[in-house]
């Protein structure tokens, strides 16, 4: 019984520590899309958080890291709304082009300033009493601040998009963008406000790739999470709540895959490792009936 | 008006193209004439490195004659780099190396993250620009640089674990079984639960021969010390996914595993930082990956290229460089594979077992098979 | 067309081809700045770059090199582009068409040339097509986001060729070989176009390709299907149209051309398939095939200037010892001022916008031609099709 147990707990921690990040960059992307917004940058905005993450870690300890890469992650978003949004230009490929731009700068930065530095990670805070329950209490109660936040986001943001005037306004402007500039929602300042508001997020999920997931900042250690966030946000329906339940089942995906590695499968680890893409495309088939997807989106708006 | 013009210049430009190939438009004439002009410079190519390997035959001789050494200031080295420079493992040990060649008084240039396609580019592009020694840093670059090496007779490539040595071109074995059968051997001994891991990163050979060192070294403690010890070796595919390599480290844990090692250049400090979050033993396989684990590491076996560099250069600067037909094994006999101090206190019988198989293999009387 | 619609259009032609020209010059001094910042000599840099390039008949035939299999992927982003699709698994369906022309490449060797090359043309299109093909599939019948599926179907590729090159069947069973799949047959292998260099037929291949897909989206009643469809696919569907068929097309064409373009790389560079042999083509492709507004000359002329970066980058990192990192930086900000049509636009407004902020929208600042560039932008209003 405790072994079964074990096994549980260490499943579910593996889970939450792969969807964490995922999570955190898709909550900020169902707001971008929302509004009209297709970022695919998440993947470089993400990669250039984590070194920034690292580097605020490494030189002011784990908070200013976290600050660093909040602030990365908004000049990456600036950057991006300037020649999505000022200048129209296309989003696929004003991501593409800050995918490989970020590529180049977070091994500049990383050069620069993490040669001979010690990186911390973020803490594990546990909390009091509720930590000491036995199973339930190591695994919902004995993580780190931004794991907590995180989970706690969704709720609240979920309430933002469906029950506030704001979440209003942001939905119209990537359904209707021109109704809405007819009642006088400024549609390019929403939409700038949800991309800026989405790198921030992005950055804090960066931060968790070197922060949290581990204690220091490798090359190209993103590693696609930043495509997967948003294959998380598409196939949680574009809802936060939707969100998590994909970024969870994606994180258990990824479990599987990691406890059948150490059996005699491992050896095709290859096909292991295709187990969370095929999962994400088996669900959007089976979610292709109800799509929240913006009508306006990845087209930008044009006032007359 | 606009579809007009763009038809007419992409015509235009197809039909310029055609006529600079000259030979006419359809496939097979291309190929008739193109077989012909590949033929020719392959002679070209045999005359070329007909004429300089007599050229490198007298300079030899008049070298032998003179047993002058070559000035190091005098030098251009070059190193071609698969991966980042500050990996702390294989492309840093080298890099190192470069850099030791550089404090000799060399000029030094390298390159990184260079995918096995475009080495040829840059090994060309170092060579014409008078690099006299190019160090290949990885075998998959073989079969694209052997041509440049012939184009290039005046220049000397080392290709790290490359495996053909002729004329300018000489290849150096890094023995990288050694240090998995280290790792093995070491985590063998120190298990307690008879269950122990090994973590690579990409399948290339070099990953694959530690692998296959790593469970010899665990059936050789079996044999010899009465051990029955299992070891689970998994590849993850990857060289840069830390949180891949961590969590394929934690799940070996879980399953039984209490003694873990890495050998997955940048992403093995996943591995390591695995060891000591889950309270398992880990043996570090890179330069500073123990700070990531510094209650965990047990010891460090190091592979350190770098040997290899100043060997090598060394012989270049002598003149001895070459010839030999048989490619030299870099390993524990030339220090390229050695232990650090221990880290945890492991009693002295396990380490007295660990400093005795290491001679053995300094010595070259274990044999390790090489087959996989 | 009047006289001075002529003169207007010639204009706007002229504008298309100046913008992007400037956004590169500003870029490449962005580049400089940035290389100036970071301590390194900018103007030997600059100076190695254009050497890469141009410097001599390998540098040319070397960017020329890089430019082929870019054409083949941004073909492959275009086509799907033009039908209203969005296309990002350009690098999947290449490294599939590569992997089916190997098998069939390094085997066969007794059957005549031209049959061994039309039976590997075809395993690889067909490679391709199918993988594109998954993605239409799943957009038209289960409405799923091609956006996504081409991504996953990517990474899914990926661990496919990982797993082809170091298992059976289909690995190298050469001794001592690093992890590939077998060499081609030597009569396969594609001539090359300049001896002693590494430009090989492929790049004529490419250009009919090219042309094939021109003649195919602009003068084929199923070009002309596909391109209604990306420009108004409720009049598509009006027009009783098989739209869902079309898509289905649409992607199994553009896998098929990435297909080819990968075993073309194959069959003229690298005789033998290793992991991570296209890194990156798939998104810079996207970037062409962008950058080219989808046009078969843009087409050309950006997946040379994307080549020739390449080519000439790596010179960069040997004579100016600038590090590859720098030069990503450097190519990510020339996209992003090339694909920005109102970038000059935007400038000029910035100028004159202490005088009369209010009078000016961007907007009516430009010629109806250069909101073509914008692309997503009300896509079919300023197409020149449209205007006749």
């Amino acid at each position: 019984m405790e072994g079964i147990l074990n096994t549980l707990t260490n499943f579910i921690s593996a889970d939450v520590r792969t969807a964490v990040p995922l999570l955190l960059c898709a909550l900020g992307l169902v707001f971008s899309e929302r509004a009209g917004i297709v970022n695919i940058a998440a993947e470089g905005l993400m990669l250039i958080a984590a070194v920034s993450a690292a580097i605020g870690s490494a030189y002011f300890g784990p908070w200013g890291g976290a600050l660093l890469a909040a602030i990365s992650g908004l000049a990456g978003a600036l950057i991006f709304t300037f020649f999505t949004i000022t200048l129209r230009a296309n989003q696929i490929v004003v991501g593409t082009a800050f995918n490989i731009f970020a590529a180049g700068l977070s091994v500049t930065l990383n050069r620069r300033f993490l040669a001979d530095v010690t990186v911390t990670g973020y803490p594990l805070r546990a909390i009091p009493g509720l930590s000491q329950l036995p199973f339930v209490g190591d695994l919902f109660f004995n993580w780190q601040l931004l794991v907590y936040l995180t989970f706690l986001g969704v709720p609240l943001l979920q309430f933002v998009l469906y029950r506030s005037n704001l979440g209003l306004k942001i939905r119209a402007s990537g359904e209707q963008p021109r109704a809405c500039d007819s009642v006088g929602i400024k549609v390019n300042r929403v939409r700038t406000g949800v991309v800026l508001f989405s790198g921030i997020l992005a950055g804090l999920a960066g931060s968790y790739v070197s922060l949290g997931q581990a204690s220091t900042f490798i090359e190209g250690m993103v590693a696609g999470k930043g495509f997967m966030a948003l294959a998380v946000c598409v196939f949680g329906n574009y809802t936060p709540v939707g969100a998590m339940g994909a970024a969870l089942l994606f994180g258990a995906a990824d479990a599987l895959k990691y406890r059948l590695l150490t059996t005699e499968l491992g050896s095709y680890y290859q096909f292991l490792n295709m187990l969370p893409y095929l999962i994400t495309i088996i669900s959007l088939m089976l979610l292709s009936h109800r799509s929240n997807k913006p009508a306006a989106s990845g087209k930008p708006y044009i006032k007359e | 008006m606009k579809k007009q013009l763009t038809v007419l210049l992409s015509g235009l430009l197809l039909l310029s193209s055609l006529a600079a190939c000259q030979s006419g438009s359809s496939p097979s004439a291309t190929t008739t004439t193109a077989t012909a002009t590949t033929a020719e410079a392959e002679q070209a190519t045999t005359a070329d490195s007909a004429a300089a390997t007599t050229a490198a035959a007298e300079s030899s001789q008049t070298a032998a004659a003179s047993e002058e050494e070559i000035d190091a200031s005098t030098l251009k080295v070059a190193a071609i780099f698969g991966g980042a420079i500050n990996d702390g493992n294989w492309n840093e040990t080298q890099y190192n190396g470069l850099k030791q060649i550089e404090e000799e008084g060399a000029s030094i240039a390298y390159l990184e993250n260079v995918g096995d396609t475009d080495a040829a580019q840059a090994a060309r592009d170092y060579a014409s620009s008078g690099y006299q020694l190019i160090y290949l840093t990885t075998n998959s670059y073989q079969d694209y640089c052997l041509p440049v090496a012939a184009d290039f007779p005046d220049t000397t490539f080392v290709s790290i674990n490359g495996t053909v040595n002729q004329d300018n071109y000489i290849s150096v074995r890094i023995a990288d079984e050694q240090q998995g059968f280290m790792m093995g051997l070491i985590a063998a001994l120190l298990s307690e639960s008879g269950k122990v891991g090994f973590v690579g990163g990409l399948e290339i050979n070099p990953i694959k021969l530690g692998s296959s060192g790593f469970q010899q070294g665990v059936d050789y403690a079996n044999q010899n010390y009465g051990l029955s010890v299992e070891a689970k070796r998994i590849n993850t595919g990857s060289f840069t996914d830390v949180n891949q390599a961590k969590e394929t480290a934690i799940s070996l844990i879980e399953d039984g595993c209490d003694v873990v090692t890495p050998m997955a250049n940048d992403a093995g400090v996943g591995v390591m930082e695995a060891a000591e979050e889950k309270g398992a033993t880990a043996i570090a396989s890179g330069i500073g990956q123990e700070t990531s684990a510094p209650t965990a590491t047990a010891v460090t076996v190091v592979k350190d290229v770098a040997v290899a560099y100043t060997e090598t250069f060394k012989a270049y600067r002598n003149h001895t460089l070459s010839g030999s037909s048989t490619v030299e094994t870099f390993g524990a006999n030339k220090g390229v594979v050695y232990l650090t101090d221990w880290l945890t206190d492991a009693s002295q019988e396990v380490k007295d077992r660990v400093t005795e198989v290491m001679d053995q293999l300094a010595n070259g009387e274990i044999d390790i098979d090489l087959t996989i | 067309m009047n006289q001075n619609a002529k003169q207007f259009r010639f204009k706007s032609e002229l504008k298309q081809l100046l913008l992007p020209l400037f956004s590169l010059v500003l870029a490449l001094a962005l580049g400089y700045l940035t290389m100036l910042l970071m301590g390194y000599d900018a103007a030997k840099a600059y100076q190695s770059l254009w050497q890469g390039i141009f410097g001599s008949r390998n540098a040319i035939a070397e960017s020329l090199v890089q430019t082929t299999p870019l054409i083949f992927t941004a073909i492959s982003y275009a086509l799907t582009y033009k039908a209203g699709l969005i296309n990002l698994g350009g690098e999947g369906q290449l490294y599939i068409g590569a992997v089916w022309g190997s098998v069939l490449g390094s085997r066969l060797s007794g059957i005549p040339v031209w049959l061994h090359w039309i039976l590997i043309f075809a395993a690889a299109f067909a490679g391709g097509a199918i993988w594109g093909a998954i993605s239409g599939l799943l957009k038209v019948r289960f409405k799923a986001s091609e956006l996504i599926t081409t991504i996953m179907l990517n990474y899914i590729a990926l661990e496919w060729v990982s797993f082809c090159v170091t298992n059976l069947p289909f690995k190298d069973q050469t001794a001592g070989a690093a992890p590939r799949m077998p060499t081609v047959v030597d009569n396969v292998k594609l001539s090359l176009l300049l001896p002693k260099t590494r430009l090989h037929s492929g790049f004529i291949l490419a250009l009919l390709v090219l042309l094939i897909y021109y003649l195919f989206m602009w003068k084929t009643t199923k070009g002309f299907e596909l391109r209604v469809n990306g420009q108004n696919p409720n009049a598509a569907l009006y027009a009783g149209m098989p739209v869902k068929h079309n898509a289905v097309l649409a992607f199994a064409l553009a896998g098929g051309t990435a297909g080819l373009g990968g075993i073309i790389n194959i069959l003229g560079l690298q005789y033998f398939l290793t992991e991570g042999f296209a890194s990156g083509l798939g998104f810079s492709g996207v970037a062409v095939a962008l950058l080219g507004n989808s046009q078969p000359l843009g087409i050309l002329l950006a997946a040379f200037l994307f080549g020739a970066l390449n080519a000439g980058g790596i010179r960069m990192q040997t004579a100016a010892a600038v590090p590859s990192a720098m030069i990503s930086m450097i190519q990510g900000i020339i996209i992003f001022f090339a694909v920005s049509p109102y970038l000059l636009s935007w400038i000029g407004t910035q100028l004159i916008s202490g005088r009369n902020r209010h009078n000016l929208s961007l907007q009516n600042q430009l010629p109806p031609e250069s909101a073509q560039l914008a692309m997503t932008t009300d896509r079919g209003k300023s197409d020149p099709e449209k205007s006749r």
